[in-house]
């Protein structure tokens, strides 16, 4: 149990995770920040729900 | 008699009920039989409310007899995930945690199916707070497969498939944050379909991750499931992200077939190797949609790999915040696989969670520009592997379990990042006898184009009967 407590990172969200686990999210993150180097100043989470709409086909849309 | 009800469907089940050829009383009795006896074997069930079940039997029976109907779903029993609320019952969500968690709402989606005339006689074991793809659960005991009770259900809505595909429930509702529909019914052999966000409220059902959360049905064919999307569907002011859109008639074009639609098969660039018999399986499929009329493109995807990344880390992070306060409290109620998948949320910045956010009308507006407009429909496996064995998977929370469930779901999270309608179907069956999904995905809002097209799939593959192994016994 000594040994699972040394291994414990303390994480912004203030809960302490494996190290492992820390891994993984910066592992994952890279390929984030990948995907968002050229992202638009413009984009915003709420754009989602719009893009959803104009996507649709013209069958259902009113 | 109960085996012969339990093997309706849906919707030969509320068309029985409707023409006066069996009673809802009959009917529930036969699904509470059917869930107290195979259901508690196949770990399905978590709690039933029999009395409620028949007392509202009895009241649909008497309507009926009065030239009554509540709706098209007058009188038909059906159980859900223990994840949807009915005030003033409990909803476990599988947990050790909320196990005596008393809704305080009724979910949107099981009203509306009140309304529609269903009867819902009670609730189905899930993975813990719906975080797995395997179906493992150390507190409720994990849900064995009606078609091999030594393999996984697939999860998270684990109880629930099983209880459709062992014929113990007509359908039920399940939920799909990273293919929590599309998984179980793949390998319980259903039709499971997530629909677009924002398509179906989630209003009243437990929060796994808000941002990709989708709550759709299982059921034993297409039919059935446009029978209780189109019960369901339509936006709710209880929740803000649901769609104006109007709501077609699903079942309108069931019979259409595939003639005249272009399909894209994703080949490569999926991040994963296909089994090969599931890819023979999927191939097969696939050809016999080219004869009944639909033409078909092999090609790549691209940017799947980073997709499935960022819908991993928004999944984690979300959930990590949902349980924040759990995980801090009390560490050891939680099942090793649940906080395995959820701790390296806890290491996500804002920054980077909102960056990702802010980029998924991007990537929506970028796969339906490539994709879309070239296809119709996309068409891939639902599952790159075959239905592991129970004992094979039970590894805990160490780093092979999560390798296992990161496999499982390598072909899944796609559309819930994008919002995408996607259906499960089966296509045939592995070397062990177990079922095989294939995955249709449309353009958002396209569910009907996309059960249009698993019925055609259905038509090849004949009408599914539940399993006999479960209905022994019931």
């Amino acid at each position: 149990m000594a040994g699972e407590a040394d291994n414990q990172v303390d994480t912004v969200s203030g809960v302490a995770v494996p190290r492992s686990a820390v891994a993984t999210c910066e592992e994952l993150v890279a390929l984030l920040r990948e995907e968002c180097r050229d992202l638009p100043v413009e984009c915003e989470p709420g754009d989602f729900l719009v893009a959803l709409e104009r996507n649709a086909t013209a069958e259902q849309k009113p | 008699m109960t085996s012969a009800i339990l093997a309706l469907s849906l919707a030969e089940l509320a068309d029985a009920i409707r023409t006066g050829k069996l009673s809802s009383v009959e009917a529930t009795e036969a699904v509470l039989t059917a869930l107290e006896g195979r259901g508690r074997a196949l770990n399905a069930t978590a709690r039933l409310w029999s009395d409620y079940a028949l007392s509202e039997a009895a009241r649909c029976d008497e309507e009926r007899a009065h030239g009554r109907l509540r709706g098209p779903l007058h009188g038909v029993p059906m159980a859900h995930k223990d994840m949807f609320y009915r005030q003033g019952q409990i909803a476990g969500q599988g947990s050790r945690i909320r196990a005596d968690f008393q809704a305080a709402r009724t979910a949107t989606v099981l009203t509306r199916l009140d309304q529609a005339g269903a009867i819902d006689v009670g609730r189905l074991n899930m993975v813990e707070f719906a975080l797995g793809v395997t179906g493992h659960n150390n507190h409720t005991g994990t849900p064995r497969n009606a078609h091999d009770p030594e393999r996984i259900t697939g999860g998270s809505t684990s109880g629930g498939a099983t209880a459709v595909a062992a014929g113990l429930v007509p359908a039920t509702l399940g939920s799909d944050t990273g293919g929590s529909i599309r998984i179980p019914a793949s390998f319980c052999g259903l039709v499971g379909i997530k629909p677009t966000y924002g398509r179906v409220s989630r209003a009243g059902a437990m929060t796994l991750s808000f941002s990709l959360d989708h709550v759709g049905p299982l059921t034993r064919t297409s039919r059935d499931a446009a029978l209780i999307l189109q019960a369901i569907a339509g936006h709710d002011p209880d929740d803000t992200t649901t769609s104006r859109l109007p709501v077609p008639v699903y079942t309108a074009g069931l019979e259409r077939g595939v003639g005249g639609l272009r399909l894209f098969h994703a080949t490569s660039g999926l991040g994963c190797e296909i089994d090969p018999v599931i890819d023979a399986a999927v191939r097969d499929a696939i050809r016999a949609l080219a004869e009944d009329g639909a033409s078909v493109t092999e090609g790549g995807m691209e940017n799947i790999a980073r997709i499935t990344a960022i819908r991993r880390l928004v999944l984690m992070a979300e959930c990590s915040a949902v349980h924040r306060a759990h995980v801090q409290q009390r560490h050891a109620d939680f099942v090793p696989q649940t906080l395995a998948r959820m701790q390296p949320g806890f290491a996500l910045g804002a920054v980077d969670y909102l960056s990702a956010m802010r980029s998924r009308a991007r990537a929506l507006d970028h796969f339906c520009a490539t994709v879309f407009s070239q296809a119709d429909l996309v068409v891939l496996p639902t599952c790159p592997v075959q239905t592991p064995r129970i004992a094979d998977t039970d590894t805990g929370g160490d780093a092979r379990f999560v390798e296992t469930a990161n496999a499982i779901g390598q072909l899944i999270g796609l559309s819930n990042w994008l919002g995408l309608p996607a259906v499960s179907v089966p296509v045939g069956l592995d070397g062990n006898r177990m079922p095989i999904g294939l995955q249709i995905i449309g353009r958002p809002f396209a569910e009907a184009l996309v059960l249009q097209a698993a019925a055609a799939v259905e038509r090849v593959f004949g009408p599914f009967r539940p399993s006999g192994f479960a209905l022994a016994g019931t």
